[in-house]
């Protein structure tokens, strides 16, 4: 996270220093009325396109080629754009109290990697097949068809993750937190808004809230583990009758109800409520752990289907 | 099961509230009553004395990390216990080589060469099981410590190892025909 | 189909469940009337038997030398710089200056904390050791000159995980039937309050109090959801406090608490660093 803020300030403080390649810059100045932006620069493969916006919408989406195209509007701020060869860089320079809009619309070449810090943009990053950071405080986040690592997080805006091929950590604390066609490992936290976990094939999950309800519906691996906690929120997690997983389970009041059958731990005393409760599928390999403190949890025998596309 | 050559240890209970709230001469008291069963289990199932003492050492920190989940309603020895037996099995220097063979009842294949023991009348002496031991394919031979040395049942084994009773009951009598195999030698 | 006379391959077969006594007593029989007549059998019941019978009563080993110091060395607690966090939690920081001063804040009250003697008031639980002498700092992410605090004598606090001995005074009430039903009254006393509440304490104190600075700064609706969720969060540490009084050895119950602590730092934390609208 520190990396971004970094990037950053590298901007502002290197703003003549020459990197490699050549570096162009653009900008876009408004005070009062919109301003049509359209502008191209070249990127190479593999490279980074870093945007920092204060509100507006940004679309970010992969194609073939090998340029960056910002197209949109910009309102009150300036936009300054700087490429280099490996890394363009968009950001509204603020010099107003609440900053400005940007609506753009920036298409890159597949494999771009995506870093954007915002304010109350809703973001929509799709097709860029490469990792992508995004942070926002209330706008929404949308990441689709994404590769590497995919690193979210806002205060309260939702966000909604489909179709990676690897890692994914979503962040928020009031926005809900939606994951599908996940390939790789997952850790989601929210504070009240819920996490949703959908067609995930991971080997390690891990999902975490305070209040929000966390739902789980993907493959358990025999190496995998996967960690779900709630205060209050409710647990629900959809087991294949085909997995193969050992499940601890365990609440201080909340209500269990599973479809597989359970037994406390062995050789403990029931205490209260508290007790750890246990049930093996299959062959038990995947570890499976289940806590809350007063949220209900609730085991479903899923069929497969409902676990792939 | 252990026949210990300590006294028996005291009452634990003092020391591991004491330990649980955080002071370490506490903890290290514990350390001195219980190391030598848990160097025991943990030399005896990876098959090497210096591996051993290093897996107790980190049975120790983590012991002293989990500390605050230590119930008190199960003795701590037996918890302590608990945590090495996780700590050996999760050995990440084996693995991979000891899922593979608790799984799957293959045949050694000679990366520990077979110790043999050395040829006395009292047969099934004391010092020759552990050197035996040694020569044993790791799943083999985790399998009969935990449940002929140190008294696990075949429903715990299972649990710990991620096989089946049965599983581990087939194990176990392979380990105790190799190791009588080597004994007669 | 009932055999009366076993071959040696059928006990074989048989003997996994005999020496673990899952056999019933007419196929237990079977295998000893066989061994009665068969030398090969009878060897392998004998020597079997014996194994068991040593493995069951085989001496402690003990290590070569006293493995205490290296255990020690790694039970100390680490120092954490107070600005970084597990990886990947909380938002970047973009006001630089501000979360710089912030942090500087946030790490120079916390030394300071933990090297002031415990506060007055319950007896503190039997503590056998001394805080430790090494110097410390508590280090920020941001290197300003001039802003580094230390502290000579206060030992280094992970407030995440780890035990500050400093701090030891007022730990969690042993829970042991030793502890007097006294200690356990409605009170938030010192005494009852967890090692991570203790440990996390301070930085709760000073991350509040860069909140209230903050709210004038932000936006209405954002700072409407964090006192929120704050809320939120606050009334998940009180009933994980509560049920932990009342269960006091409950190792998941001290999670539970820890837990949602942990959730509160983390989220005041994000709000100390976020980009004000001025």
């Amino acid at each position: 996270m520190r990396k971004s803020i970094a990037m950053r300030w590298a901007l502002a403080i290197a703003g003549t220093a020459a990197l490699t390649g050549a570096t162009s810059t653009a900008r876009a100045q408004s005070f009062d009325s919109p301003q049509r932006v359209d502008t191209t620069v070249s990127l190479e493969r593999g490279g980074t396109v870093s945007i920092s916006v204060w509100s507006g919408h940004v679309n970010v989406t992969g194609g073939s080629g090998s340029n960056v195209r910002i197209r949109g509007t910009v309102e009150r701020d300036a936009m300054e754009v700087r490429a280099r060869s490996s890394n363009v860089t968009i950001s509204m320079e603020s010099e107003y109290r609440h900053g400005g809009r940007a609506d753009l619309e920036i298409s890159v070449p597949e494999g771009t990697s995506v870093v954007i810090e915002g304010y109350s943009a809703p973001y929509v990053i799709q097709g860029v097949k490469a990792s992508v950071k995004a942070e926002t405080l209330s706008g929404t986040i949308r990441v689709s068809d994404a590769g590497g690592k995919v690193s979210v997080g806002s205060v309260s805006g939702d966000i909604k993750v489909t179709d990676v091929d690897g890692d994914v950590r979503a962040e928020s604390v009031s926005g809900t937190i939606t994951m599908s066609g996940i390939d790789g490992d997952i850790e989601g936290e929210s504070v009240s808004g819920g996490v949703s976990i959908n067609r995930a094939k991971s080997r390690s999950v891990r999902a975490e809230t305070v209040s929000g309800e966390i739902a789980y519906r993907g493959t358990f691996d025999p190496s995998g583990t996967y960690t779900f906690k709630s205060h209050s929120g409710r647990l629900l997690l959809g087991m294949p009758a085909d997995a193969g997983a050992s499940v601890t389970m365990q609440t201080f009041s909340g209500n269990v109800d599973s479809d597989f059958p359970v037994t406390l731990e062995s050789g403990r005393q029931r205490l209260g409520h508290e007790s750890r409760m246990e049930f093996k599928v299959g062959n038990g390999r995947s570890r499976v752990v289940v806590e809350t403190f007063s949220g209900d949890i609730k085991i479903q025998r899923s069929t497969t289907s409902d676990n792939r596309e | 099961m252990l026949t210990s050559t300590t006294s028996a240890s005291p009452d634990d209970s003092a020391d591991v509230a004491l330990a649980v709230a955080g002071d370490r001469r506490a903890f290290e008291r514990l350390y001195r009553t219980h190391v030598n069963r848990v160097f025991s289990l943990c030399t005896r199932m990876c098959g090497s004395r210096m591996r051993g003492e290093e897996l107790t050492q980190d049975v120790f920190v983590r012991a002293w990390e989990k500390l605050p989940q230590f119930r008190g309603d199960a003795q701590f020895s037996t918890w302590i216990h608990r945590v090495a037996v996780n700590i050996v099995l999760t050995d990440r220097k084996n693995e991979a080589r000891n899922r593979k063979r608790m799984v799957e009842d293959e045949s050694e294949d000679g990366e520990t060469p077979l110790q043999k023991a050395s040829v006395t009348p009292g047969y099934g002496d004391r010092m020759d099981i552990t050197a035996a031991l040694e020569g044993l394919p790791p799943g083999a031979r985790q399998i009969f410590v935990l449940h002929d040395i140190e008294g696990y049942k075949h429903e715990e084994i299972a649990e710990m190892c991620g096989i089946t009773a049965g599983g581990s009951k087939a194990q176990l009598h392979r380990a105790r025909l190799l190791l009588r195999e080597a004994l007669t030698a | 189909m009932i055999d009366k006379h076993l071959t040696c391959t059928e006990c074989d077969e048989l003997f996994p469940d005999y020496f673990e006594g899952e056999l019933d007593e007419a196929r237990r029989r079977m295998i000893e009337t066989h061994a009665s007549t068969c030398a090969r059998c009878q060897g392998v019941i004998r020597d079997i038997a014996s194994i068991q019978q040593t493995a069951a009563n085989l001496p402690e080993l003990a290590p070569s030398r006293d493995l205490w110091q290296g255990i020690e060395a790694r039970i100390q607690p680490t120092v954490v710089a107070i600005g970084e966090r597990r990886d990947g939690h909380g938002l970047s920081r973009r006001m630089l200056g501000l979360a710089a001063a912030a942090l500087v804040v946030i790490s120079s009250s916390l030394t300071y904390v933990v090297a002031r003697p415990p506060a007055s008031g319950k007896k503190p639980a039997p503590v056998a050791e001394k805080p430790r002498s090494s110097p410390t700092t508590v280090a920020t992410n941001a290197t300003e000159p001039g802003a580094t605090p230390t502290t000579p004598t206060a030992e280094q606090v992970d407030p995440a995980a780890a035990r500050p001995s400093a701090l030891e005074t007022g730990a969690r009430v042993p829970s042991v039937r030793n502890a007097t039903r006294s200690a356990r009254t409605s009170l938030v006393s010192a005494s009852q309050l967890s090692r991570a509440e203790l440990a996390l304490a301070p930085e709760i104190a000073e991350l509040q109090r860069t909140l209230n600075q903050k709210r004038a700064e932000l936006d209405p609706s954002t700072v409407k959801i964090v006192e929120d969720n704050l809320a939120l969060i606050d009334a998940a540490v009180r009933q994980a406090r509560a049920a932990l009084l009342r269960d006091p050895a409950s190792g998941f119950l001290t999670e539970q608490l820890d837990n949602a602590l942990q959730k509160k730092v983390e989220l005041l934390r994000t709000v100390a660093l976020l980009p004000s609208r001025s």
